[in-house]
This record gives structure tokens, C-alpha cells and sequence, in this order.
């Protein structure tokens, strides 16, 4: 869980993902490999197998969602946009933290004592909220945060026994999930592939698959899970601590029936309790990947975490550690059986 | 004093529940060199003899309690239902971090429903009753420890900003709390020619209740209440909002005027700025108690300007409470033995 | 051509669900080989001389996500592509396992939109574990429509039915010396998926799609754009969003001229999505689109001729023999 505590409070906002990649290339350095980059942001790890094996890519994407700096008031506060998905509502009073340096600022809402009746239940979109960093004027507030100063939530890891808490699991999980399958024995050539900006747009699964052609690509990441009071069963997407959820099909690919099937049957041979993700919605990189190199089968592996793209979420440790298990067993599989016809 | 401040904001003090802040406020002031004393409403008070006999009573209060949630109850599932406990916006809940007092200090976090199935455009607030604290376990373990009405706090954070400014939970009020601590040192260094009574209170965010029963405990020649107000925001100002950068002396009808002109001259003598809040019937503070208990003493109120109030994100330029001290010890000092001239 | 169309006509083939469409079509290919991949293309190769086209055809219709079976049998599901709930409501379905069932509505408010979570099918289920054995999560369900072939026109079938049997049939009847690869596609409604994967394996020089292409000649159609049925095979010059190429549709237009066969233009074609995921991938290739001209009626079914479909045959014949790229 060191790993995952680290990739969590790191900052990595769509494009400027500097920190993850440090973590990542320390962390592989202790098993001796070293990193390969590209312009883009992304970054790659092979771990060579033998030749005539399948090649398969782990994907995980290393961006949050997060803010970026637009503009600056003159008592010196920070406008700011979303960079990524985030529900206004979560923004109300929350701590941040701005750019590289790690500026501590506040979001804050007008206070409740003044509001009037009707005001009680209109939320404050973001372009009408803002930063607060503690600057005096328009000049120091330019000076201390550029414009495109990125922002993210300033939320600490915390291990509370069987449950994680942390600001982004979507996708830090899915990093750390690679990280760990990585570590398995196998003849398949693996690459772990960590791609920048899944938030805004799947931006750099594309590079990843063109460059290394690999057989197979295995995205982990970290799903919503649904299971809250108020949500009916019908449109629950996951079950927390049920285990990985296994994607069927989303907004962007439907899984190759044949991997699906494989892949089930490898959790039920390995007794890994496993679920599906219930809904039909959201994308991921597999959904860019796909079509590459005349046509990449991907499968979706999720840990389901409650309260993605929010300041805070939580992960059950079973469920992060079945995904680990899933994913070596399938591998180990495809080792032994080769792809599925 | 951020240090001081620190140690009072770190700790959960809902209005009830205020037992905590009470022990830390003991202990520092007896660091300080002073007695102190509990009542059974939990108020503690620390009695600054000037040694003479009979002299008049100074009343100087700031409350310890902070806005709140209560548990309501649970769902099948373990969620914990949630309930306003004391002026706690709705609006701010989804994606915080809380403590839930059980048999043990719990942490959750409120959630929002996914995305998937919040409509895009939906720009309603999320009620409170479809808003739940989660803490990851199953119900059992859950309502193994948690029983209904226990409470629940925002997680504390406490933020450097630039510019000696500072951010956190529960300002309101542990930073007049804080300031009667550094009070209470200066007034070691110092003269007077009255009895000075600081009172750490309770229950004020339910209704004052604790200032209530230290006035009629004190029974006080003059009461002075130290609290925040709502300083001026970003979109937000005019008559409700104080600048930030000013200390406030409220002005109103149960206000005594020659006490608000002494605070004035102090303020003068030691270069303060000061603002002024004008309220046309009551404080909307613990002096509002004190007066009403002590049959119309005199009163009056110095508040320290705070963004965002009751939010965890409770922002403060400390040196403006640096002042507020500052400025009590001063018109302490100035107060003649007989009150004469200020009441 | 009108055989073709017969035994095509009838077969369920949601996206992500064509396998018995592509058996169906592998069966009417008279003696060619064709490679399926993991998405569910059928590829079809002619080898040839000259540069490399890709001819295409989707094989898939609307259809309906199978996400959630409840303990009383009812089925959940998400709409596969933009559509309307009352479009659907009250509509029958057929699953991939054959079973059929109805498209039903929880209660609600006079005047609310309904919401698709707030629809079920209903297979006649007893309970869960019945409905299990019918309906599988992630399956594809389209819509159950009767289709004839009556008096030259095809009645009832879904817009993919009959360039399927055009493609069928040229990959039968093309006797030249193009290199062309005859591609029949899956999850062409999801966006053009199975032919993007195609295109970057594959990297043609130009490519031709067959489609449907919205009929106007139905009683006060509001679209200017006349597209008339049996009038011929339509060239799009531009959909909404991606403009054709106008080289080889003149010389498309040249070959309809000097064999008698009539043809139409649009500029205006509703579908775009399928050819606006192969320009974004590709943004180097060519595009010419056939259409055949269909009434659409929703999501189930649609009129169309038998003579739009040969004359469109019998061009792409003749034209694919023809320089099509500059």
C-alpha cells in the first residue's frame, strides 16, 4: 500500500504528470528496468519475455481530474476551469493545492448566514467559483499562479484498515495494479503502459499501442461504484468490495466476447469472487486503442471505488488486491494457452 | 499564536460535545499562570484578580463549540444517514472528509451519487436527506459502534496561505478562543485596576445557552463577547460584510456607546484599523445571552472578519486578530477602577 | 440480387451480435474465403492489380444493451445508439439466444420524459434464474420487425439489410483486376468501429462504403434534399460532416452515364458517424459512399427497392474496374 499511498498524493493533472512518472521509474528501477518516454507525456515500462510470446500492454492512465488556473481577480484570487469531469457540487469548500510548488488555497462558498431562502439549494458553477490562495492584490495572485496553473484537491491517503482513502483512484489504482502485476513471472513480453490525459479525451493511448503493436492490451483502472442508497439495482455499476469488475461493454468498446469469457472463466477457475460492470456508460482508453494496428482486442479489469472524479473516494484493499490477482491469472493463462481464437 | 491556534482547530468540539476544547483551554491557561474552573453547562473560567477588593467585574467570552452533523440513523447497506446538528450548509457536504464520534472517532467521507447518474446541467443541491457518510464498512461493523445522535465533524484541516493568512475548520470560534489564551499571557505582563473573567463558553451555535449561564454564574459589570463575523468575499460585500483586513466592533441598540467610544480610543492610541457592524436588534452573538441573563448590563462585541463562515475552509488574516488582542488588553488597561466614564 | 436480399432479410444482427448475418453471408459466398477478426468483421479478399480498396459495408442494426436481469425476470438495458424512448416503447425485441420479448414502461408521470431507466423488457420470465437461461448481461437485443420482399420493394427490413446484400453480391460478381478487399463489417452503428480497426490493418488508398441513404419521397417530407426511390443508387458529395471524394465520384457518375444507369447526389445524409470515425483515423484516405435510398422508419424498419440495389451492384461492377484514385 506504500505504492499506492504515494501514487495517490502526488499531483498529476491532465498534462502535467511529472510526479507519477518519477514514482513509476523509482519504482521499476528496483526490478531494473528503466524507462522508455515519448513527447507526449506518456511513459512505458518492458519487461522482456521470450520472443514468439504474445505481447501484452497493461494500461493504466496516470492523470486525476483536477482545475486549471483561468484568470485572477484584483483582490487576488484565482478563476478557474475543470479539467475533466467534476460534479460543481463537490467543489463547495474544498482545500487545493496549486501548481508544482503545492500553494495551499480554499474554494469557498458564500456564507450560509447570508444567504437568502431561495439560495439554499442553487449550487455555484465553477466558472463562478474561486481559488483563494491568501494573495493580496491581482499582481501577487499573477505572480504566485500563472495562467494554467494546474489544481488539485488536497486530500492525504489515509489506510483506515480494510478501506483506502485518497483523492484519485481514478486512475492511480489502475497504476498501482500494473506496478504489482508487473511483478509476476511470465514468457509473455508485459508493457506497462502509463498514458497521459485519459481525462481530457484519451489523449495518449493512441502513441502507446501504434508504437509497441502489442497483442493484447489489459486496462486496469479504477470504476464508480454504484451501490449507494437512492441508486436502484438496476443501475448500479459496481458492488464495492465485490471484487473486480469485469467490463462487458461501455460508451466506448464492447469487450471481444471471447476475451470476456476467458477471462471469466479464469476468475472462477482462481476462485476470484469477480462482477460486472452494470451500466452501459463511460469510456476508457481501450476505446482508442482498439482500432490501432488493425485492431487491438483490449480488456477493462476495474477496482469499483466509490466516488470517482470527487475530492474523495474510497477503495476496499480486497477489491485492489483481487484485480492484481485477476489480471496475473489471466496472463499466466495466455501464457499457457496462448490468445483465444 | 497560528501555533496555538492550530492545537484548538485540530480538535472536534460540536455544541454539546465541547468537552475537549475545555481540557486544552484548562491546561493552556494554567500554562499561562491562572486557576481555572468548569460549571456544569462545561464552561471554563479563568478569573484574572487585580487583587484589590470589590472591584468591578469584566466579562470576557468566546465560544468553543463549532457547526456540526448529527447520525439520523443507517441504511441496509451501512451508510450512515446525516442531520444538520448546528448550521451546517448542505451545499458544502458532498466530497468532504468527517469524523464520526462513535465509540471511537470513525472516519467517512460524504459522497455525491456517480456521475453516471447525476443528469449533466443538474444544478440543484443535493439534499440532506440523500446525503449519507461512508465509511467503507458493512453495516454490522458499522452500527457496532456508531448509535444514532452521535456525532459527526468535519475533518480538520488547517491551511498556510500566503500572506499570514489561514484556512480551516471551525475558526468560528476557535480562534477567539485562542485569542483569550493570548490574552490571558499579556495580561500577566500587565496593570489593571479591575477583575477580568475569561470564559471558554458553550452552545452558542444552538442558541447561546453557554453564555447565558456564565452571565448569570460572573454576574458582570461590563461583558465583552469575541466571535467572528462574515468578512467580505469574493462576489460578496456590502452592509453583511466586513473588510477583512479590519478589526469589527458591532454597533447596535443593546451596544453601550460609551464602551464602543473606548474601544475607539484604544484603537486610535495603539493605530488599529477598526470597521463597524450596525444590527438592528440583537448581535447574533453570545453578548445577546449576557445581556439578557444580567438584565440589560452593559455589552459589547469584537469580531474578527472570516471568509467562508461555517465551511471548513474558514479563512482568517491572522494579524488582524493579532490586533483584536491587542486592542482588548488596551482597553483593559484604560478602564478606570470605578468604570467610570464607560458605563 | 433479389435472392440475396431474401435470405438476408430476416436475420437479427444487433452491434456487436452479427454472427449469424456474417454466417449467413459467408454461406452466400460462393467459394471465397473470408477471415473474421476479434471484433466480428468478415473480410473478403480479391487480389489485384493497382491501388488498394477497401469496399465496406456494416453489417449491424440499432439495437438494445442487456445491463441488469432483477430477481422477477425483468431485463434493464441502455439504448446502443441515439434513441427515442417513445420510439421504443411497446416495441418487440429479439435477443441473440432467439428469445423475444417486449418493451414495457414503469409508471409514470403524465407528461414526463420517461428516461430509458426507467423502462424493462419483459421475455416472460418467471423469475431470475429462467431469465438467466434466455438473456445474458452485455447481450445485444434489436428490434423484431416481419421483412418481405413484395413488388421490387423490400419491406420491413433494417437500413444495414440490403447494402450487406450489394457487397454480397459484387464480391460474387466482380470479375476485374482491382485489388480490392470486400469488407462486411461489425459495430458499424456504434461508429464505424469495425471498419476502423479494417482500415488500419488493412491501409487502403481509397474507400468505398455502401449505405443506406434517407428516402424524401414520402408524403410532405420536409427535406429538400429529394432522394426518390428506384430513381438509383445515391453518390453523397458531402454528409454533415465529411466531404467525399469528388474525383472518384465523377468517375462513378461517368460509368452510370454510359451504362444506362440512372443515379442520384445528396449533400445532405443524416448518418455521418460511421464515416466520421474512418476520416478521423485515416485522415489521408478517400471516401466514396454508395447509398441505396431507404425509407426510415425508426429504429425497426424501412422500404427500400430491389432495382436501387442491382443498379448499385451493377455500377460499383463496372466503376471498380475504372482508376479511381487520382
Amino acid at each position: 500500500m506504500e505504492l499506492l499511498k504515494k501514487l495517490c498524493n502526488a499531483s498529476g493533472a491532465p498534462g502535467d504528470e511529472s510526479e507519477i512518472r518519477q514514482i513509476l521509474t523509482d519504482f521499476y528501477s528496483q526490478m531494473g528496468i528503466a524507462p522508455t518516454t515519448d513527447h507526449v507525456g506518456n511513459i512505458f515500462f518492458v519487461k522482456e519475455g521470450k520472443p514468439g510470446k504474445p505481447i501484452i500492454m497493461l494500461d493504466a492512465h496516470m492523470d486525476e481530474v483536477a482545475l486549471q488556473v483561468t484568470g485572477h481577480t484584483s483582490e487576488g484570487e484565482l478563476k478557474v476551469a475543470q479539467l475533466g469531469g467534476i460534479d460543481d457540487r463537490v467543489l463547495a469548500s474544498k482545500h487545493v493545492l496549486v501548481g508544482k510548488e503545492k500553494t495551499r488555497g480554499v474554494i469557498g462558498l458564500k456564507p450560509i448566514h447570508n444567504q437568502k431562502h431561495e439560495e439554499w439549494d442553487v449550487v455555484t458553477p465553477t466558472n463562478a467559483l474561486v481559488v483563494d490562495i491568501g494573495c493580496k492584490d491581482k499582481a501577487e495572485a499573477e505572480r504566485m499562479a500563472p495562467l494554467g496553473t494546474t489544481i488539485v484537491f488536497d486530500t492525504e491517503f489515509e489506510d483506515w484498515g480494510e478501506v483506502v482513502k485518497a483523492k484519485s483512484f481514478d486512475d492511480r489504482a489502475g497504476c498501482w495494479a500494473v506496478c504489482k502485476t508487473m511483478e509476476m513471472e511470465t514468457e509473455c513480453t508485459l508493457v506497462g503502459s502509463f498514458t497521459f490525459g485519459e481525462e481530457i479525451g484519451m489523449k495518449g493511448a493512441v502513441f502507446a499501442v501504434r508504437r509497441f503493436m502489442p497483442d493484447l492490451v489489459v486496462s486496469l483502472e479504477g470504476t464508480s461504484a454504484g451501490d449507494m442508497p437512492e441508486v436502484p439495482e438496476h443501475q448500479n455499476c459496481a458492488r464495492f468490495r465485490c471484487g473486480p469488475v469485469i467490463t462487458f461493454e461501455d460508451r466506448s468498446v464492447i469487450i471481444p466476447r471471447n476475451y470476456r469469457l476467458l477471462l471469466e472463466d479464469t476468475a472462477q477457475k482462481n476462485s476470484i469472487q469477480y462482477q460486472y460492470k452494470g451500466t452501459v456508460t463511460g469510456g476508457t482508453n481501450a476505446g482508442r486503442m482498439q482500432f490501432e494496428n488493425g485492431g487491438t482486442p483490449c480488456v477493462v479489469i476495474a477496482a469499483p471505488c466509490r466516488y470517482i472524479h470527487s475530492p474523495v473516494s474510497l477503495a476496499a484493499k480486497s477489491d485492489l488486491e483481487a484485480m492484481v490477482e485477476l489480471s496475473k491469472a489471466f496472463i499466466q493463462r495466455i501464457d499457457k494457452e496462448g490468445l483465444p481464437q | 499564536m497560528k501555533e496555538t491556534l492550530e492545537k484548538f482547530v485540530r480538535i472536534s468540539s460540536s455544541s454539546c460535545h465541547e468537552e475537549k476544547v475545555a481540557e486544552l483551554f484548562r491546561q493552556m491557561i494554567s500554562e499561562a499562570g491562572y486557576e481555572t474552573r468548569i460549571d456544569r453547562m462545561g464552561n471554563v473560567y479563568a478569573e484574572i484578580s487585580c487583587g484589590a477588593d470589590g472591584a468591578k467585574k469584566i466579562m470576557i467570552t468566546a465560544h468553543s463549540d463549532e457547526p456540526a452533523l448529527a447520525v439520523q440513523g443507517f441504511t441496509e447497506d451501512g451508510f450512515v444517514r446525516i442531520w444538520d446538528w448546528s448550521g451546517v450548509d448542505h451545499k458544502v457536504l458532498p466530497g468532504q472528509e468527517v469524523v464520526i464520534h462513535g465509540t471511537c472517532e470513525i472516519p467517512a467521507i460524504i459522497g455525491i451519487l456517480p456521475p453516471h447518474l447525476t443528469k449533466p446541467g443538474d444544478k440543484k443541491a443535493v439534499p440532506i436527506t440523500k446525503l449519507y457518510a461512508d465509511t467503507g464498512m458493512p453495516a454490522d461493523w458499522v452500527t457496532g459502534k456508531v448509535k444514532i445522535g452521535d456525532q459527526v465533524t468535519f475533518k480538520k484541516r488547517f491551511s498556510e496561505l500566503k500572506n499570514g493568512r489561514v484556512a480551516g475548520c471551525a475558526l468560528d470560534n476557535r480562534l477567539s478562543v485562542t485569542m483569550l489564551i493570548e490574552l490571558a499571557k499579556k495580561l500577566k505582563r500587565v496593570k489593571l485596576d479591575v477583575d477580568v473573567v475569561l470564559v471558554c463558553t458553550t452552545q452558542e451555535e444552538i442558541g447561546g445557552y453557554g453564555g447565558f449561564s456564565a452571565a448569570m454564574d460572573v454576574k458582570p459589570d461590563l461583558a465583552i463577547a469575541v466571535d467572528t463575523t462574515t468578512a467580505e468575499q469574493h462576489g460578496e460585500s456590502g452592509k453583511s460584510y466586513l473588510p477583512f483586513d479590519k478589526v469589527c466592533l458591532d454597533n447596535g441598540p443593546i451596544i453601550n456607546p460609551k464602551i464602543r467610544s473606548a474601544f475607539m480610543n484604544a484603537a486610535e492610541k495603539l493605530n488599529i484599523k477598526t470597521s463597524e457592524y450596525i444590527f438592528s436588534s440583537t448581535s447574533m452573538t453570545e453578548a445577546d445571552s449576557a445581556w439578557e441573563a444580567e438584565l440589560g448590563r452593559p455589552i459589547s462585541v469584537v469580531s474578527i472578519p472570516v471568509r467562508y463562515l461555517h465551511q471548513p475552509v474558514e479563512t482568517v488574516d491572522l494579524s488582524v486578530a493579532e490586533s483584536g488582542v491587542d486592542l482588548i488588553c488596551e482597553f483593559l488597561m484604560g478602564l478606570p477602577a470605578s468604570l467610570e466614564g464607560v458605563i | 440480387m433479389k435472392d440475396i436480399i431474401q435470405k438476408l432479410i430476416s436475420i437479427p444482427s444487433p452491434s456487436g451480435f452479427e454472427e449469424k448475418l456474417r454466417e449467413q453471408v459467408t454461406k452466400l459466398l460462393e467459394g471465397k474465403i473470408g477471415e473474421v477478426d476479434f471484433m466480428g468483421n468478415l473480410v473478403v479478399k480479391h487480389p489485384g492489380k493497382g491501388p488498394k480498396i477497401l469496399v465496406e459495408a456494416q453489417m449491424d442494426e440499432d439495437s438494445i444493451i442487456v445491463n441488469h436481469v432483477d430477481k422477477n425476470g425483468f431485463v434493464r438495458f441502455y439504448p446502443s445508439t441515439a434513441m427515442k424512448e417513445a420510439d421504443i416503447l411497446n416495441r418487440q425485441v429479439i435477443f441473440p439466444s432467439g428469445a423475444c420479448g417486449y418493451i414495457g414502461a414503469e409508471e409514470v408521470a403524465e407528461g414526463t420524459v420517461l428516461g430509458f431507466d426507467k423502462m424493462f423488457v419483459d421475455i416472460g420470465a418467471h423469475d431470475k434464474k429462467t431469465a438467466m437461461k434466455m438473456v445474458q448481461i452485455g447481450d445485444h437485443a434489436s428490434f423484431h420487425t416481419e421483412s418481405r420482399l413484395e413488388g421490387g420493394r423490400v419491406i420491413g427490413a433494417s437500413n444495414c439489410k440490403v447494402p450487406v446484400a450489394v457487397l454480397t453480391w459484387l464480391a460474387n460478381e466482380y470479375d476485374g483486376d482491382a485489388n480490392l478487399v470486400y469488407a462486411f463489417t461489425a459495430q458499424g452503428r456504434l461508429g464505424g468501429r469495425g471498419a476502423a480497426a479494417i482500415i488500419t490493418r488493412e491501409n487502403p488508398d481509397i474507400i468505398v462504403t455502401i449505405d443506406s441513404t434517407p428516402a424524401t419521397d414520402t408524403p410532405n417530407c420536409p427535406d429538400k434534399a429529394k432522394i426518390d426511390l428506384d430513381a438509383g443508387p445515391v453518390l453523397v458529395v458531402k454528409g454533415n460532416i465529411v466531404p467525399r471524394d469528388m474525383h472518384a465520384i465523377s468517375i462513378f457518375e461517368e460509368v452510370a452515364e454510359a451504362s444506362g444507369i440512372q443515379t442520384q447526389r445528396t449533400v445532405k445524409d443524416v448518418y455521418d458517424m460511421h464515416d466520421m470515425r474512418i476520416a478521423r483515423l485515416v485522415s489521408s484516405v478517400s471516401i466514396v459512399t454508395i447509398g441505396i435510398p431507404t425509407r426510415r422508419f425508426g429504429m425497426f424498419g424501412s422500404v427500400s427497392s430491389v432495382s436501387d440495389a442491382q443498379a448499385a451492384g451493377k455500377l460499383l461492377s463496372k466503376a471498380l474496374r475504372k482508376k479511381l484514385v487520382k
